[in-house]
């Protein structure tokens, strides 16, 4: 059978099925939309999950009873007092830099963000913030937002915020090496006031020399009986660790969503495919008596199978498309960290070659089935 | 009947078909006899269950005996693979079934055609052929109708129509008129008879209707999975 015409039967086919054939686009797209769905929730999930690569040098020293870093309550005194010892024991270069961090959380419209306060030289220096945006705070009043507090709230460089009846000009935007939360950084002064601060903070963060065991000073502060008691040091690395246990769950529920969205499209594709051709039973029988081979059999149904299932594809393409589109001025947040909904090339190329791969395999079981079947019983059916 | 072995188109000995149906053995043919000549118009009567659609089956290379021998045109056929099965329905058979067996996508044109396209015609080759042979059926008019419009009469023209378009070397035909009225069926039993006539097509027709009898040239009595021959009609 010439290619011209047997596309133009496969075309006829379609069109005069056009209802079924809608329905079976719309079936499979359905699945799709969920392998899509369940791949973009997934995604989000592991981002949740995963950790940021910043703080590699950094010790942080934080209250022992705060099981977050707002509720700790550190003096002055203790941070100078412990880059101080460090010197002593490792040298004069073994700190680079002693910052306190005031640390809060607050909620605008219903949203978590974290308020953090360091000097202004240690924004770059210490907590590796990166301005994508804008400028650094000049003033008391000014504050730099990370992208994921602008998306979560809407805000843009230049707006303002009101925290206890303090106004605030958003004046830059920054990115904090992958840790993706809503925060706002300002400058130490401010926080001081704003929260009124005046002879404490939540975290004190020892920058070392890239030359010293962190582990090793890290047990030489806890040790130390010149300090006061009272407090744990953690490497920062350690922090996130503990901090990103309690999202560590998502990850396998990420994993089991993303296996189950890999079976939705298998087996949903092979189940909507091969429905649609056991209802072909009988005219794929009516073809084969008229001398056509099974091998242009099937191809008629591949072809017909494969284009259902690329219209059903990129049905679910759009729908899921105008879903991540609709949601993208609205990320998912949990505490204060962000994620956005999106679709990745990774999980549109899987999902394709899935869905095209599970039709096919619909198609050349229920043709292998048929041809193992006597056509004389199938006509007769 | 025997008949001269260089005037006989199908030449069946033996023919027996066992199947399973659920939990039951089915034996469908007992051991058949028979001979064909070219350009016949035979008629196989009985009652359904008989055994009448599996003959033909056979006799189609639709399905491979359980016993016996079949030559179609010099061509054996109960040890034929699938594939020279395919090939000798496509050059040598037309099927007419009871339920026109049309294919509801295409129009009456198209279906005709389709044994063609698998022959590998061209589609303005096929298409000319395909209108002259709805002409001959009456349904010059009707061509771009598809099966759903057109009457069962209609349907089952086109069905001979399909079944001629390949000059086949036989055309079997499965209860054409089982499913028509009266008048329709005479009109259709009439016009397979003038094919038959006109280009010489050997005929194979099972049917329950006795009637057709009498525009066979031979004619058979099925019962139970055994052929008897009938009384030769005038």
């Amino acid at each position: 059978m010439k290619s011209f015409i047997f596309c133009t039967y496969l075309f006829k086919d379609l069109f005069f099925d056009r209802g079924r054939s809608l329905l079976t686009v719309v079936s499979l797209a359905a699945v799709i939309v969920s392998y899509l769905a369940t791949s973009a929730i997934s995604e989000v999930l592991m981002e949740f999950g995963s950790q940021p690569q910043t703080g590699a040098n950094n010790l942080l020293i934080m209250s022992d009873y705060a099981l977050e870093p707002m509720q700790s309550n550190l003096h002055d005194n203790l941070l100078q007092s412990a880059a101080e010892a460090v010197r002593q024991g490792y040298g004069p270069d073994s700190v680079r830099r002693a910052s306190p961090v005031i640390y809060r959380t607050l909620r605008f419209d219903n949203k978590r963000l974290q308020i953090i306060a360091v000097p202004l030289e240690d924004m770059v220096q210490v907590h590796n913030l990166e301005l994508l945006e804008g400028h650094w705070p000049a003033s008391d009043n000014q504050v730099v937002a990370t992208q994921e507090a602008m998306q979560l709230l809407n805000w843009k460089t230049g707006d303002s915020l009101e925290i206890r009846d303090t106004r605030l000009l958003i004046v830059g935007r920054v990115d904090q090496a992958g840790a993706r939360m809503a925060a706002i950084w300002m400058n130490y002064s401010s926080g001081r006031e704003l929260f009124n601060a005046q002879d404490n903070f939540q975290i004190g963060v020892l920058q070392i020399g890239d030359r010293l065991d962190l582990s090793t000073v890290q047990a030489y502060l806890e040790g130390d009986a010149r300090l006061p008691g009272g407090y744990v040091v953690y490497l920062e690395r350690q922090l996130y660790e503990r901090y990103y246990h309690f999202v560590a769950d998502l990850l396998k529920v990420a994993f089991i969503l993303a296996v189950l969205a890999l079976g939705v499209v298998c087996f949903g594709t092979y189940n909507t495919t091969s429905l649609t051709l056991m209802e072909r039973r009988r005219d794929i029988a009516i073809l084969q008596t008229m001398g056509f081979t099974s091998r242009v059999v099937r191809l008629f149904l591949l072809g017909r199978t494969l284009l259902q299932t690329l219209a059903a594809f990129l049905l679910a393409w759009g729908i899921m498309a105008a879903i991540v589109q609709s949601r993208s001025h609205s990320p998912i947040a949990i505490e204060a960290k962000m994620g956005v909904l999106r679709l990745s090339p990774e999980t549109l190329g899987l999902g394709l070659v899935l869905t095209l791969f599970s039709a096919s395999l619909g198609v050349w079981l229920i043709s292998r089935t048929q041809n193992s079947q006597n056509l004389a019983d199938q006509l007769r059916e | 009947m025997r008949i001269n072995p260089s005037e006989c188109l199908i030449q069946a000995r033996g023919l027996e078909k066992r199947y399973r149906r659920g939990k039951v053995q089915v034996e469908a043919l007992r051991g058949v006899d028979m001979d064909v000549p070219r350009g016949a118009f035979v008629v196989i009567v009985g009652p359904s269950g008989g055994g009448k659609t599996t003959l033909l089956h056979l006799l189609g290379g639709i399905d491979h005996p359980s016993a016996g021998t079949i030559r179609v045109n010099g061509q054996t056929l109960e040890t034929a693979s699938e594939s020279d099965l395919t090939r000798f329905r496509r050059d040598h058979i037309g099927f007419v079934f009871q339920f026109y067996n049309l294919l509801p996508s295409l129009n009456a044109l198209d279906n005709v055609v389709l044994p063609l396209l698998a022959r590998g015609w061209s589609w303005k080759e096929a298409c000319q052929r395909g209108r002259s042979l709805l002409d001959r059926v009456g349904l010059q008019q009707r061509w771009r109708h598809m099966p759903g419009e057109l009457s069962g009469g209609e349907q089952q023209r086109v069905a001979i129509a399909r079944a001629l378009v390949v000059e086949p070397t036989v055309i079997l035909a499965d209860e054409p008129t089982g499913d028509l009225d009266s008048v329709t069926a005479d009109d259709i039993v009439q016009l397979m008879a003038d094919i038959n006539r006109q280009s010489g097509v050997t005929f194979i027709v099972a049917t329950h209707n006795q009637t057709i009898c009498r525009f066979a040239t031979c004619a058979y009595e099925m019962r139970d999975g055994l052929l008897h021959p009938r009384s030769q009609p005038s």
